[in-house]
């Protein structure tokens, strides 16, 4: 088990920044992921640290060793990808072996380790089949016994679950999380799925235009996302400019509503849409008009039209509510977000 | 052949195969008919075959023939990867001139080929010189007018057909299984023979195939650079018909060669149906 350090890591193509000091650490056994959009850099970022491409400045460091110069196929790293990338003419036995057979493992050895893997990722018996007989699911497990077999530094997955459909995505994400923590192995995981870093995750690393946006665990960067940005990738519906902060609370449609910040002006405030409760006081919360509604089974999503905020709020509620009715709506205690105006808001 | 040829097809083809019947087929079955035909009377018989095969001249020109497809097509292999791997994987300026270069040998005629190497290879020619110039040679080698040159020369005019065989399988390889490989402790020539040779076999396959037929039945430069003391197959078969004028022999050579050359087709066609199959169903 190894812990990874990058400081100011960076990859210049020209002028282009397609990762821009990018700093974190991953410490000994845990999972770390990287989340982003597509072109964030977080695909950039593994592949400096498998070797595939050379820094343009910044280190790596695994266990305090700096790697930049290793060659890669001395680096002892596990890599995963996303369309598995088994080699197609070996037996899923011969696949597991490879990277055995390159540190000249005696074969009976190589014979139990692949078998021992094999039982890890649930494949027991399967050791004579060739990829092309297998499930996608079942692919990616050989492919992950084949990383793990080598008992690697670092196990290092490149979006592994992407090409799976919804149901398989799933249940490979439980038997991901399981297969790490029964190995211990640290890992680096790479994803654009939220919901696969907030579930798999012990921290997240969010990135956007080559640069960390944010570091933390599921949990704070759920509750509280630091930036527009971030709020905007976990799903949070509602961004906007409100009127103006006062001590303690921040204004909104000219009503005060109890928020936490800085003082510092220029912030968004985001708001879930299952964080708005309907009804109550009419002087305490915020009139508004049903405009739209979309179906989703016990829970419902309306846009909502409020005078004094510029774009219409989702609000999701069990509540029915008929187009055209008026509503008296306000945020959950403690459910509105300070937003740093870290992306554009588009107009309504 | 398939069963379900439209109407259409055959309307289309038939100008065609027409063509193809009176000027190539035809041709060929009257040239077997009188290879089987003895000088001494009439009937069929493989008299001239046997002649043929107890001379040791055709025994030399075939060994030859074989000696120099063999060397051609390793040569044209262990020239072709490099080049291949080059023109796929550089940026598109060097790739584009790549393949300029080595496409531009089919522009020129086989003379002009020829005339070139006798020009590099030849008793004043630029090897010649440069070796006799750093005093390692005092009399000037013998490289044009032998088997060594006819090697040199194909090599050089089938190579094209070995960078495209293989350079078509190259551009289809998953760029992540050499990066899977490399991960696992694979160094670059590990990952050329496990993993890049096994995926362009089919390629290679094909390619291989292609230059030892060719290289069999080349006829222009084995003429023009191997000269008349060592006749290959083809060479020996022009001897025969238009310098000793002993037809029956020429139209022995030329079955065999008819022969050689469709056991090639057969066996090219078998080998990337099958290749082809397998890489279906491989993904």
């Amino acid at each position: 088990m190894a812990e990874v350090k990058l400081t100011g890591l960076s990859k210049h193509y020209g002028d282009f920044a397609a990762a821009s000091n990018v700093s974190f650490d991953v410490e000994s056994g845990s999972f770390l992921s990287l989340l982003g959009p597509s072109g964030c850099g977080k695909t950039t970022t593994l592949r400096m640290i498998i070797g595939f491409e050379q820094p343009t400045a910044g280190d790596i460091f695994i266990d305090g060793e700096r790697i930049n110069d290793i060659k890669p196929w001395l680096r002892d790293l596990g890599v995963v990808f996303q369309n598995y990338a088994l080699f197609p003419y070996m037996t899923v036995a011969e696949n597991v072996a490879f990277g055995l057979k390159q540190r000249g493992v005696e074969p009976a050895e190589i014979k139990r380790r692949a078998s021992k893997f094999l039982e890890l990722v649930g494949l027991p018996g399967k050791e004579d089949r060739f990829p092309r007989q297998l499930s996608g699911g079942q692919q990616q497990r050989v492919a992950l016994a084949r990383a793990l077999v080598i008992e690697p530094r670092v196990l290092l997955l490149d979006e592994p679950l992407s090409n799976l459909d919804a149901k398989l995505r799933a249940e490979m994400r439980f038997e991901l999380k399981r297969i790490q923590n029964e190995t211990g192995v640290t890992s680096v995981f790479v994803t654009h799925d939220q919901e696969e870093a907030l579930t798999l995750s012990d921290r997240i690393v969010v990135m956007n235009h080559g640069e960390v946006v944010t570091v933390g665990k599921p949990k704070e960067i759920w509750e509280r996302p630091t930036s527009a940005f971030v709020a905007d990738f976990l799903g949070v519906e509602n961004i906007f400019a409100p009127d103006g902060f006062e001590p303690g609370a921040v204004v909104i449609g000219g009503k005060r509503f109890a928020a936490e910040h800085d003082g510092q002006g220029n912030r968004l405030v985001g708001l879930r849409s299952t964080d708005i409760e309907i009804g109550g006081d009419a002087d305490a919360g915020l009139a508004g008009r049903v405009q739209q509604t979309s179906y989703r089974g016990s829970i419902n999503t309306y846009v909502v039209d409020v005078p004094g905020i510029a774009r219409p709020l989702y609000i999701s509620t069990a509540t029915d509510l008929p187009i055209g009715s008026n509503i008296v709506l306000k945020p959950r205690d403690g459910a509105v977000l300070i937003l740093d105006p870290d992306m554009e808001i588009a107009a309504a | 052949m398939s069963t379900g040829v439209k109407r259409e097809t055959l309307i289309i083809g038939a100008p065609a195969s027409l063509w193809l019947v009176v000027l190539l087929v035809i041709p060929c079955l009257f040239l077997l008919f009188q290879s089987l035909t003895p000088l001494s009377g009439t009937g069929l018989s493989l008299e001239n075959y046997e002649n043929l095969v107890e001379s040791g001249t055709f025994q030399k020109a075939l060994r030859r023939s074989i000696i120099v497809s063999v060397w051609v097509t390793v040569l044209t292999v262990l020239a072709g990867y490099p080049i291949a791997l080059v023109a796929s994987r550089a940026s598109p300026r060097v790739r584009t001139l790549v393949m300029v270069i080595v496409i531009f040998p089919f522009l020129l005629s086989a003379v002009v080929r020829a005339y070139g190497w006798t020009v590099i290879l030849g008793e004043n020619g630029v090897v010649n010189d440069f070796l006799i110039g750093i005093g390692l040679i005092a009399e000037p080698l013998r490289l044009i007018q032998n088997t060594f040159a006819i090697i040199i020369g194909e090599t050089h005019v089938l190579l094209p057909y070995m960078v495209l065989s293989l350079l078509t399988v190259i551009q289809r390889i998953d760029r992540n299984l050499e990066a899977a490989a490399m991960s696992l402790g694979a160094s670059p020539p590990v990952i050329f023979f496990k993993v890049v040779v096994p995926l362009t076999l089919p390629g290679l396959l094909t390619g291989m195939l292609l230059v030892f037929s060719l290289s069999m039945t080349a006829f222009a430069t084995p003429f023009l650079l191997g000269g008349p003391r060592s006749p290959i197959l083809t060479v020996l078969m022009y001897q025969y018909a238009y310098t000793l004028f002993d037809w029956s022999k020429a139209t022995a050579v030329a079955g065999v060669l008819l022969v050689l050359g469709l056991g090639f087709v057969i066996l090219h066609r078998f080998v990337s149906r099958r290749l082809m199959r397998d890489a279906e169903a491989g993904r």
